[in-house]
């Protein structure tokens, strides 16, 4: 069989580890949003040391390689806490979700300094309270600027998942070696599953070009 | 922890002269080729432009440890025995090239397209143009994306300990193996990654603050014109 078959036969064997690494990083987003919000307040805090400590843990996340941060989290927190035996599912969403929150955070930090001052200055000329500053003029605004670049924060995480094929999740890279082992054929699995990292970040990073052409006039008015 | 230090210190400290290895030799190879990737891209040649195109796209759209393990399969199947550092380095030369070339290639765009204009209504030959109107513009606008990239790589490079580079990550599960020590190894190799990824970025930071003053100045002094 010539390579182009045998990549095609392997598709279907890989599908089940593309839906692991899909999984796993819709959950990662979601949970790197969650944890960006307290961290953009936190460094808006007008106690100094909240801020201090909000911007130490962006600096620790963003100078750790996911890598290390997953074997600490993975290997690390046990042996030190005695817990026996973790997920590594779990673990895997939870190092996918602290490096991604620190980047979210950045992101949701620029998009709201990109608000103009003066819109703050009206919204509460009119009157309104510090929610419907936020609600009704500050996130409507910081939306536009912040959506294309979360997208562009989620091809960072698929592009981090494979980290987990590292701490035994079966997620596309680590199915793809499998098969690989099962068939005794090293390129075609991985010639497919690089097909299918593919399609998904080239539709994200489509998607996060597609948005930032469409919103960012609209964003940068006023 | 002191007599882990006395008993792999020296292993972990080859493994962090690993890294810089891998990054330094692959980020240099990698950003020159990249250069010249991107000046293509931003050339008159469709057809290469196109093919430049599709490097970029399949490297910034896959995953390093795929790539990685990629390269390291076709050159199993060829049976051509490299040693894993140098397809380490390479692997780390490949990715930096394509993303490299993006960075050159936005700040190409980002010129305004005056400038070559002017430099050849001031009669300015093509090497002329290019060494005194446009380079000297390039590479502000280059340097501190470059300098990211740099410590992009070094986080990256860490999944070459699954291919059996002898970097740091793969020092640290060496030293494992021996003392079953775990969280003490992670956290020190996690530290000098630490050190060296914020060392980077911090100069990456700098470069940009200098450059966003260089250029308010600029502006400042043509408004007094």
């Amino acid at each position: 069989m010539d390579l182009a078959t045998r990549v095609a036969a392997t598709l279907p064997l890989l599908l089940d580890g593309l839906w692991t690494t899909l999984v796993i990083c819709a959950a990662g987003m979601v949970l790197a949003v969650a944890m960006a919000v307290p961290l953009v307040a936190a460094r808006r805090s007008r106690h100094r040391w909240i801020a201090v400590l909000a911007i130490g843990w962006v600096g620790l996340i963003r100078g750790l390689p996911i890598v290390i941060l997953v074997f600490l989290m993975y290997f690390g927190l046990p042996a030190v806490f005695d817990l026996g035996r973790v997920s590594a599912f779990w673990v895997g969403v939870v190092a996918l979700g602290l490096n991604g929150g620190a980047f979210v955070s950045e992101i949701l930090r620029a998009a709201i300094a990109r608000v103009p001052p003066g819109q703050w200055e009206a919204a509460a000329a009119l009157g309104l309270s510090r929610g419907a500053v936020w609600r009704l003029v500050v996130i409507p605004q910081m939306l536009p600027v912040a959506l294309p670049a979360l997208v562009g924060e989620a091809t960072f995480i698929v592009k981090a998942s494979p980290v987990l094929s590292l701490i035994t999740v079966v997620d596309l890279t680590r199915r793809f070696q499998q098969v690989a082992m099962q068939t005794f054929d090293p390129l075609a699995p991985m010639l497919a599953a690089a097909l299918l990292y593919f399609i998904v970040l080239f539709a994200l990073s489509r998607l996060a070009a597609m948005l930032e052409a469409r919103l960012a006039p609209q964003g940068l008015a006023a | 922890m002191n007599d882990l230090i006395a008993s792999h210190g020296t292993l972990i400290a080859e493994g962090f002269l690993g890294t810089l290895r891998v990054v330094a030799i692959g980020f240099v190879a990698g950003a020159m080729a990249g250069a010249a990737l991107g000046a293509i891209a931003c050339g008159p040649a469709g057809w290469a432009r196109m093919l430049v195109r599709c490097y970029v796209e399949l490297i910034r759209n896959t995953p390093f440890l795929v790539q990685a393990s990629l390269l390291f399969a076709l050159f199993g199947v060829a049976g051509v025995r490299v040693s894993t550092m140098a397809l380490g380095i390479a692997a780390v030369a490949l990715y930096t090239a394509a993303y490299m070339a993006e960075i050159v290639r936005g700040a190409f765009r980002a010129l305004p397209a005056g400038q070559s204009d002017a430099a050849r209504a001031l009669g300015l030959g093509r090497m002329a143009r290019l060494s005194k109107v446009i380079l000297p513009q390039l590479l502000p606008a280059v340097i501190p994306g470059a300098a990211n990239l740099v410590a992009t790589v070094t986080k990256e490079s860490a999944f070459l300990a699954a291919l059996s580079v002898a970097e740091l990550t793969f020092a640290g599960q060496v030293a494992i193996s021996q003392t079953f020590r775990v969280f003490e190894i992670w956290a020190i190799v996690g530290a000098l990654y630490l050190v060296l990824i914020l060392a980077l970025l911090g100069t990456a930071a700098r470069l940009e603050r200098g450059l966003v003053w260089a250029q308010a100045q600029q502006q400042r002094q043509q408004q007094r014109k």
